[in-house]
Formats: structure tokens, C-alpha cells, sequence
């Protein structure tokens, strides 16, 4: 078979990639036709084509009808959703194609197989390629298979289990990858029956743009027991890859699963797993993981000094955030992330909130099923619209009323002219009135406020008390105040610019919420007609950025800012050819303002909005900031969270994760234990290592029914921290809702010292091998577990991360 | 003696002149003038604080001590500007104080990065035998040898520990900083006892300690009294029955030092076992 090996020489650590090796590819892209031509060229059985098209469907309507438009862009029509490397699979090694074998030869899956593996069923693109079972496992009954094989040769089984923990509308990605799902792994444990050696799994994503969509089923029948290994090493492309897995994990009664998960997702890989297990009595179900979102520049955080771009919030900022009693409280940021461009979405709320975002930031969601709703936080790719958000309402009021400079206040004219020496409510209406309806010239300022105006005595009475202003000269609809020093105040303190560049000065942002709303109200008392026929009122300006600034405060101050709408008109001049485009924006500000600190919104719209440079905030505690008036979570991992549903009384769930952050990366890690049933039991533990820059943040969510009395839970993050720098967070979130039970939490953090690095100098060990090597100690429980070829590909790249060659 | 020295390298001979160092900007040697010649044994003793351990770790190349004047010069060359790993690997090793543990890795890691640095790999059998050896020796149990190093040790199996490290590594000049104190009398033998025998190996030792307990097992070819930054008085191993007998309050004031009050260590020293 014609097998292309094309540049090796690209080695970039793990990021080799072999060029690309396949006999089939289906057209790029997602349709019913592409998922009926996959189906088909499975061979696969009817109910499957159905249960594939009702996903599409899924995908296509029920999430977020604002998909459709996305799939004509880029993203998702840029994808191969099924490639077939080679025509057939594999069943020994010798038969596994040259540049293939090359991959994992780099990656030590022959030496694993020639030691002491079950089975390899390694996964190169979509289909296994490669995959043998162990006969003595064979003679067990214990089906080890590719997803695809499972359903072909045990269609029964097979049948019976899948999508029965994640089912096909679960969310946008197990949606998308129930349609076009493709290898994975199928593993049924008969009952009674122990794996006494681990089965794993390689995946690798390879091709540019390929999307991997594997589905892992496994089932353990009563009282059986299997360990299940998935790694992941992916080569780096300039090109964001997609990874969207299902795993599905059944224990029946008195059985017991481990799953462990090694990645390596290069930074472009885009990870969207939905991984859960259940739980019967008795049974155990252990994950073992560990793992990657953001907003868009521009994006306006609220902090307790006012409002600033994300990309200008530094650590030890304090930003406004969300408690779990719904009340706001300050909390400092502990770090910054910046990302580089990546597919973002324009959420907007029937409030007209918006904010940009990368599709696993998790938002505070408030969703209805049946008669019930749900508080939770999803990532963006999960929110559905109709769903409804959390947007601020009534904030703390931080402001401060801001010194004017002395500079700005000093007249050079013989003209008679004071300025305040601070900000006041008063002093605000008038310029909020300049800005809707003001313009300077060097000795003057104009305001245009007809003499029937009610406002125009307003405006007069403040010239006068503010700046002890009495002569104005009328001119039609003009209001001229000859002063050079209130021209030069107005610059002076950030007013300037014209029609087109007028934005707010930074120290607005940070007001007592009276001083925004009475500059508020002087931008509606100059701009804002009340309309006929309608219950708000409206300011305008051509500049957008503008009225952007205005919401926003206009959030700050508790009111109701609503949607900000475009005006434009063509018009011909009366000589001439020449065509001349008018456009202005339009705010409208709701009547009905906000009275608790938080209320929800209806989601309107998900649209793409492109690739954008993305930044996001670790918060300390609480874990959430406003952004654009919408509450919204630390991103990252939500969507990676293993979870285990504790269903049968007696039941055990362990998750581990293990995170590592080198410079510059910010790693969560954690999991998710629900008891529903009594006299469960659940271990949560997370060991996370920081360098430099680095940190690192354990989430958990515990969630104990209130009919499962009797649980126990404990809780353990240890962290390692690399040097003073480096840090680590763990934020445990616990949701306990029954009585009698008993839970346990514990957080270490520890340091590599200066005097175990001397100590292991003083055996002749380098410090850069001393300190891996305290950190392989550090996270012995995990690489214990692993078999050795694991182990040594961790040891690696911990090795790696010491020299600050990955990330 | 059982390993040659390798044809014209120069002599294991450590000598120290004029060294000054200061910690966190406050000076702690304020002119060690010391010399060690190939294969001896020097006892360096002198009261608490005197700066004894300051002077073993800045010899390792501890970098919070800075030198400031002065040097450490080892087979005819500085060893300022080395890392501590570098020193290692030019055959120099100190037993600390206070060993470190590390959770997570056992000894038998621990050895074998150790042999790696110092580009003296074994077979993994021959490996193991040898340190299976040494834990017989020591009168350890071979449980210790998938132990996390250090990790929950006793004091004297700390101790142990650094010998053991000691024999398998095999250094040229090996400074003992304080390995006999917190030990009962049999640790105390045995660790002696591990001394002697890498002494014979051609091993220079700097044992420093502040009470002669261990002198009564390894007699040393010289004694050096260390006081206030200062080697105060240099002499053969009499010496050491000496400030058995006299204390260090004689020599303090012919230095021209104030005696201090005697310290509980010097009360410890007279206890069982001396």
C-alpha cells in the first residue's frame, strides 16, 4: 500500500507528525449525507444510522439553533469528520503500515506490546489500526475491541449500554459526537471476571483540521474488575484540532473500573470530552486525570476600582465576585492568561448583555428540565439558548469620588473660572450632558440645548454653580460658554475627544454608582427623547465604543442598559455624485432596573465570533468575575471534569488528577462525585505541580442527594510548588444536601526546598534532574498505578518541563 | 589504597586559606586557614556556633554561604564557582546535619541518580548487592531500600542513611557534619564503625562534631578547635582528651575569646556513653 512518508525532519518533541496516511476520507465537513456515508461505510445496522441522524439533529436544532450559521463558517465545515487510515486493521504487529508503526515506535507502544500489554488498540485517526487481545483474556469472555468492532460483533450488548449515561442531547459535543463518532474503545467484563493487566488505548490526533471522535463504552458486569488506560500524545499544529470524546462507563453491582487518562494535548488541541460513570451498589469506579478557555479582548471586568479591559487586569487586582449566597464580595486575582487567537461565540442575553468567549468558558446557568431548574455552571458549547444566565444586578457601591487634577483646575484667563475639587453628582450630569451633546473649541465650549429645553436651565444653573460660569451667548440651538479654562478642563480631564473618538476616561469606571447615574442621566437629558410608544429611553452617538462605555457604567450603576442598535442613512448631495453614509448607534436604557445583586437572563443568541486573542483570570475563592455584566466562571476544565454518579447504595468513586503547570500555563484540574444513593463513598484527590509563572487550580464539586444519608467524601489536594513564584489554588465546591454525613478535606502545599536540591547536589545530582526527580516523588501514588512504559513517557516529560522546553 | 590514583592528577588535598563567609550578610568565618591532606582524618571540634558547619557546607558549596575572601582550593584547584553537584563530582561529599527528606523517592533512585551524576553507573545487580551489603552493615533492614529516602526516619537512621550513601558513593574527601550526634552508643559504633572502614579506602574525612564521643572510635591524625569564625588551635589527637578534660574555656581565653556559659550540648557530651 502506498504509504506517504514525507518530513520527519518537523520534530518538535511530541510534535512529530508523519504526514498524513489513509485510504479514505470523507468529504470535509458535516451533513446527513457525510454521517449517512460514514454509517455506511461501517456497515452499520439501522438502529445506529437513527440513532446518528437524530444526534445531527440534536446537534443542529436543539442546542443552539444559531449553530446553523456556524457550520457554514470555518469551524466545523473545516473538518474531516471520518478518515480511514489504512484499508485494513491491523492484527499483528507486522501488519501495521511503516509510518504508522514509525509513530508509535516514537511513542514506545512496541516495546509495550512486546512486554507485558493485554492489548494495544492504538488509534490513529479515526479508525484502530492496530489491536490484538491476549488469548488468556479471550478464554475470559472479556471483549476488548475498536468502538466500531463492538457494535458489529456484539450487537446486543452493545445496544443495550450505549448512550445510556450520555445521551445523544447530553450536550452540543456529545451530540456532535454521537453523529459522527468513530473508533474508541469497547470493553464488556463479564461478570466475575478480573483484568489483572491494563487495557489501553493510544490516541493521537494527526491530521491538520481532524476532528477525533471516539466512543468509549465500557461495561463491568457484576462483580468484575478492569483498569482501562487512555494517553494521549498529540503533535503540534498551527491549527486548532478538535478532540470531542464520549467515554461511558458502566459498573454494575459490585464491580470495579479504573480509568486513567496521560495527556499531552499539544496547546492548539481542542478538547471537549464527556466522560461519566455510574455507579451500581457496591461497585467502584476510579478516574485518573488530569487537564484546558477564555474571553476576548475588550472584555470589560469589573473590578473594586472601577471597570477595566481583561487584558489590563493584573494579579492582585481585586475583582467584584460572586459568593454562593449570591451576595458580591472582592476577590484578588491570582493570575492572568493570555491565549493566543482561538475560535470564539458572541452569547447574547434577551437583556442585551454580551460577552465573547471561547466555547468551554463556563457561564452561571440557570436551566429548566421539566418543572425543575438547575443552578449550574456550563461552558459556553453547553449552554443552550432559552437557557438563562447570571447577570449583575444592584453592585456594591466601591466608588469613589475622584480628585480632579490641580492642573486642570487652574484658570490662565482673566475670565471668571473655578473648577471642583472633586467629582460630583452634579459636576457628572453636566459632562454626561457635554458628552451627549457637547463639542469643544479652543476658547469655548458649545452645547446644544434649544432655549425651550427643560434641560437648558440645568445646564445653565451648573455652569454656574460648578464653574462659576453666569455668561453664555445663544446662537439658535447653541448654548456658546465662552471660556478658554472650562475648554481646557474638559480636555484636561479626558473629555476631548470629537464626535467619532469620544470614549470615557478611565477614572469614570471607578464613580460612586450616584455620580454614574447622574452622568447617565445628563447624557439622556441632552440625547434622549422619550419616544412615542415606547417605555425607554435611548441615548445616541456615532460611536459605538462609546455607548459601550456608557453601558457599561450604566451596569455599574445598577441600572438597565438594553441593546445597543445601528442607524444609518444615505444621502446624495444636491451637487454632485458624491454619496454621503450616515450611522449612529443607539443605547436604550430599560426602565425596569435590577434590585438584587444578581438575576438571569434568557440566552438570545450563540453566534461565531471569529478568532480572537483570548485572556482569562484565575480568581481567588470564589472563583468567578463579571465580565460585560455577566457573572462568569474561571475557565478551563469544566467540560474535562471526569464525574462519577454514584447510583447504587455502597457504591465508591475515586477520581486523581494530576496537573502540571510550567511557565506561563494555568492548569485545572478536578472531578465530580454525585451521591445518590446512601452510604456512598467517594475519594477526591489532586496532586498539582507549579513552576515559575505557573499555577495551578483544583476544582471539585460533591453533590450529596438529600436522600443519600451516610456518605462519605474525602477531599485531598496536595500541591508541589517549584519556586517562590509558582502557585496553587484549590476551590471545593460542596453541594450537601442530606444529613449524616461525613466529609473530609485536606490541602497540602509544599515546596521544592532549597535543601533538598542541596541535597541531592551533594550526591553529584544535577539541580535540574534533582528537582525532577522530587517531583517524580511527588506524584509516585499516580505513576505508581501506570504501567512502566507510562511511567517512563511522564518521567519524560516531567523531565521536559524541568528544562522549560514544553509549554 | 585499593583504588589508584589516577597517573598525574593531583593529590585529594583540600586547602583552605584565609577563608571568610558571610550568611544573609552577617559574617560567620572570619579566616579559616585549614589543610587536609590525601587520605587523613581530621576532627574539627569547637562549641556551638562557632561556625563549623558553616565552614562544611560553603566547602559543598551551599549557596546561601557567601565567600567573601579567601579559598578552597581541592586537588590544586578553587572549587569556588562550582556547583554543589559540580564539587560532587570532583569526589567531594558531606553527611548533613540534618538530612532532607523526599517523599516519593527511594533509595534505590536516590543511588542510582546519584551514580549517574557522578558517571559511575553499576549493574543493576551489582548495584543492589552492594547496597543490600551496606544495609547488613549497618545493621539496617532491607526494607530501607524502597523506602522514601529519609521519609519518617529516625534520627539514627538518618544517620545511617548518610553512611550508607557514604560507602556506595565512595568520595575522596568526605566531611561528616555532626553524623554522631542525636545517635545511642550502638548507632554510634556502627557509624564509627563505617568510618573506619571507608577510611581505609584512602578517604580523607573531615568529621566535625562538638563532642569527642566518635574520636573514642576513629582517631583522628589531626584536631582542629574552631571558635568564633576562627580556627583557635590546631593539634594532634591529645587534643581531644584535652577538651574532654578541660573544656574549650582554656583555648577560648588564650584566644582572647569570652568563654560562654557551658551549653547543654557540653553537659550532653559527659552523659552515657562518652
Amino acid at each position: 500500500m502506498a504509504v506517504a512518508a514525507k518530513d520527519l525532519t518537523k520534530d518538535y518533541k511530541y510534535g512529530f507528525n508523519d504526514g498524513d496516511v489513509f485510504v479514505f476520507r470523507a468529504k470535509k465537513g458535516l451533513s446527513p449525507e457525510v454521517v449517512a456515508d460514514i454509517s455506511r461505510r461501517k456497515s452499520e445496522p439501522p438502529w445506529m444510522l437513527a440513532f446518528r441522524l437524530k444526534a445531527l439533529e440534536h446537534f443542529y436544532r436543539r442546542p443552539m439553533p444559531s449553530w446553523g450559521a456556524d457550520l457554514t463558517g470555518m469551524d466545523f465545515d473545516d473538518i474531516y469528520y471520518y478518515v480511514r487510515p489504512a484499508e485494513e486493521q491491523g492484527r499483528t504487529w507486522d501488519e501495521v503500515p511503516a509510518a504508522i508503526k514509525q509513530t508509535f515506535d516514537r511513542l514506545g507502544i512496541p516495546e509495550a506490546e512486546r512486554k507485558f500489554l493485554a492489548g494495544v488498540s492504538a488509534q490513529y485517526e479515526s479508525e484502530v489500526v492496530y489491536h490484538s487481545i491476549r488469548a488468556d483474556l479471550e478464554k475470559l469472555g472479556v471483549l476488548f475491541s475498536d468502538c466500531d468492532t463492538g457494535l458489529r460483533e456484539h450487537p446486543e450488548i452493545f445496544r443495550r449500554y450505549f448512550g445510556t449515561v450520555i445521551p445523544a442531547n447530553d450536550n452540543k459535543f456529545a451530540a456532535l459526537n454521537s453523529a459522527v463518532w468513530s473508533g474508541g474503545s469497547f470493553v464488556y467484563v463479564p461478570k466475575g471476571v478480573r483484568v489483572d493487566i491494563p487495557l489501553q488505548a493510544y490516541f493521537r490526533i494527526n491530521s491538520e483540521s481532524m476532528g477525533q471522535f471516539e466512543r468509549t463504552l465500557i461495561i463491568a458486569e457484576e462483580g468484575s474488575y478492569v483498569h482501562y488506560i487512555e494517553g494521549c500524545t498529540a503533535p503540534t499544529y498551527s491549527r486548532d484540532s478538535l478532540h470531542s470524546a464520549v467515554v461511558e462507563i458502566i459498573a454494575q453491582p459490585g464491580a470495579h473500573v479504573r480509568y486513567t487518562t496521560i495527556q499531552n494535548w499539544s496547546n492548539n488541541v481542542y478538547n471537549l470530552v464527556t466522560k461519566r460513570a455510574i455507579a451500581r451498589e457496591r461497585a467502584v469506579v476510579e478516574w485518573i486525570d488530569g487537564n484546558l478557555g477564555c474571553l476576548a479582548t475588550g472584555t470589560r471586568v469589573f473590578t473594586d476600582q472601577g471597570v477595566k479591559p481583561i487584558e489590563d487586569v493584573r494579579p492582585g487586582d481585586a475583582v467584584l465576585s460572586l459568593t454562593p449566597e449570591f451576595t458580591w464580595t472582592a476577590q484578588p486575582v491570582i493570575a492572568t492568561k493570555r491565549n493566543e487567537p482561538r475560535p470564539t461565540y458572541r452569547m447574547t442575553t434577551v437583556d442585551h448583555r454580551e460577552v465573547v468567549a471561547t466555547d468551554n468558558h463556563p457561564f452561571l446557568t440557570l436551566r429548566k428540565t421539566g418543572r425543575v431548574r438547575h443552578l449550574q455552571w456550563l461552558p459556553l458549547g453547553a449552554i443552550r439558548v432559552g437557557d438563562e444566565v447570571a447577570l449583575s444586578g444592584v453592585l456594591p457601591d466601591d466608588g469613589r469620588p475622584w480628585e480632579l487634577p490641580a492642573a486642570a483646575r487652574v484658570p490662565r484667563s482673566r475670565n471668571p473660572f473655578r473648577a471642583p475639587a472633586v467629582t460630583s453628582d452634579e459636576l457628572m450630569w453636566f459632562l454626561g450632558f457635554y458628552v451627549g451633546d457637547g463639542l469643544r473649541e479652543a476658547s469655548r465650549v458649545i452645547l446644544c440645548v434649544p432655549e425651550a429645553d427643560p434641560a437648558e436651565a440645568r445646564v445653565r444653573a451648573s455652569l454656574a454653580s460648578l464653574f462659576g460660569i453666569e455668561r453664555t451667548t445663544r446662537h439658535g440651538v447653541q448654548l456658546r460658554v465662552n471660556s478658554a479654562p472650562l475648554s481646557r478642563f474638559i480636555e484636561a480631564i479626558g473629555f476631548s475627544g470629537g464626535a467619532r473618538g469620544k470614549r470615557l476616561p478611565e477614572w469614570v469606571y471607578a464613580l460612586p454608582a450616584r455620580q454614574l447615574r447622574a452622568f447617565v442621566e445628563g447624557y439622556v437629558a441632552a440625547d434622549g427623547p422619550v419616544r412615542a410608544n415606547h417605555e425607554n429611553v435611548s441615548v445616541s452617538s456615532v460611536s459605538r465604543a462609546l455607548l459601550e462605555d456608557v453601558k457599561t457604567i450604566a451596569i455599574k450603576a445598577g441600572m438597565n442598559p438594553l441593546k445597543i442598535s445601528k442607524w444609518s442613512r444615505r444621502e446624495r448631495k444636491p451637487l454632485g455624485v458624491e454619496e454621503k453614509l450616515y450611522q449612529h448607534h443607539s443605547l436604550h436604557l430599560g426602565e425596569q432596573e435590577p434590585h438584587t445583586p444578581v438575576y438571569f437572563s434568557e440566552v438570545l443568541g450563540i453566534a461565531e465570533a471569529g478568532d480572537q486573542t483570548t485572556y482569562d483570570l484565575e480568581v481567588a475563592t470564589t472563583a468567578n468575575f463579571v465580565a460585560n455584566g455577566i457573572v462568569v466562571h474561571n475557565s478551563k476544565v469544566t467540560m474535562k471534569y471526569p464525574s462519577i454518579y454514584l447510583m447504587g447504595e455502597g457504591a465508591h468513586g475515586e477520581i486523581l488528577s494530576v496537573a502540571f503547570a510550567g511557565e506561563g500555563q494555568h492548569q485545572d484540574a478536578g472531578g465530580k462525585c454525585i451521591h445518590v444513593a446512601p452510604n456512598t463513598t467517594s475519594t477526591i484527590v489532586s496532586k498539582s505541580v507549579s513552576k515559575g509563572t505557573g499555577r495551578t487550580s483544583y476544582r471539585g464539586h460533591l453533590k450529596v442527594h438529600p436522600k443519600a444519608h451516610g456518605v462519605r467524601s474525602t477531599v485531598r489536594c496536595d500541591a508541589l510548588l517549584l519556586d517562590e513564584q509558582a502557585r496553587s489554588d484549590t476551590y471545593p465546591y460542596m453541594d450537601v444536601e442530606a444529613d449524616d454525613v461525613q466529609i473530609g478535606h485536606e490541602a497540602t502545599v509544599s515546596k521544592v526546598g532549597d535543601e533538598q536540591i542541596f541535597y541531592c547536589q551533594t550526591r553529584g545530582i544535577a539541580e535540574a534532574e534533582a528537582t525532577a526527580m522530587i517531583v517524580n516523588g511527588f506524584i509516585e501514588p499516580f505513576v505508581k498505578e501506570l504501567p512502566m512504559e507510562y511511567a517512563v513517557e511522564l518521567n519524560r516529560l516531567i523531565a521536559l518541563q524541568m528544562e522549560g522546553s514544553v509549554g | 589504597m585499593s583504588t589508584p590514583p589516577t597517573p598525574a592528577a593531583a593529590p585529594d588535598r583540600l586547602e583552605i586559606a584565609g577563608l571568610k563567609v558571610e550568611v544573609e550578610g552577617k559574617q560567620i568565618l572570619c579566616g579559616i586557614d585549614l589543610a587536609l591532606p590525601p587520605g587523613e582524618v581530621h576532627a574539627l571540634m569547637g562549641p556551638n556556633g562557632s561556625g563549623k558547619s558553616t565552614l562544611a557546607n560553603t566547602i559543598m558549596g551551599h549557596p546561601k554561604y557567601q565567600v567573601t575572601g579567601g579559598s578552597i582550593d581541592w586537588r590544586g584547584e578553587s572549587l569556588l564557582g562550582l556547583t554543589p553537584d559540580q564539587r560532587a563530582r570532583q569526589g567531594i561529599f558531606l553527611s548533613l546535619q540534618y538530612p532532607t527528606a523526599i517523599p516519593g523517592v527511594s533509595l534505590v533512585n536516590f543511588l542510582r541518580a546519584a551514580l549517574r551524576g557522578l558517571g559511575r553507573e553499576m549493574p543493576a545487580r551489582e548495584f543492589l548487592g552492594t547496597v543490600k551489603q551496606e544495609l547488613r552493615t549497618l545493621k539496617m533492614d532491607q526494607a530501607f531500600l524502597s523506602r522514601y529516602i529519609n521519609d519518617n526516619f529516625s534520627g539514627g537512621e538518618k544517620k545511617r542513611m548518610e553512611i550508607l550513601q557514604l560507602a556506595v558513593l565512595q568520595p575522596k574527601l568526605a566531611i561528616l557534619d555532626e553524623t554522631d550526634s542525636g545517635l545511642d552508643v550502638d548507632a554510634l559504633r556502627t557509624v564509627a564503625e563505617g568510618v573506619n572502614r571507608v577510611r581505609s579506602e584512602d578517604m580523607g574525612v573531615l568529621i566535625i562534631t562538638h563532642y569527642q564521643r566518635i574520636l573514642d572510635y576513629v582517631t583522628p591524625d589531626r584536631v582542629h578547635v574552631m571558635a568564633a569564625g576562627r580556627v583557635i588551635e590546631s593539634g594532634g589527637a591529645e587534643l581531644v582528651a584535652r577538651i574532654e578534660r578541660e573544656g574549650y574555656d582554656s583555648m577560648l581565653r588564650a584566644a582572647g575569646l569570652e568563654t560562654e556559659p557551658a551549653e547543654e550540648e557540653a553537659v550532653a557530651a559527659g552523659a552515657p556513653g562518652a
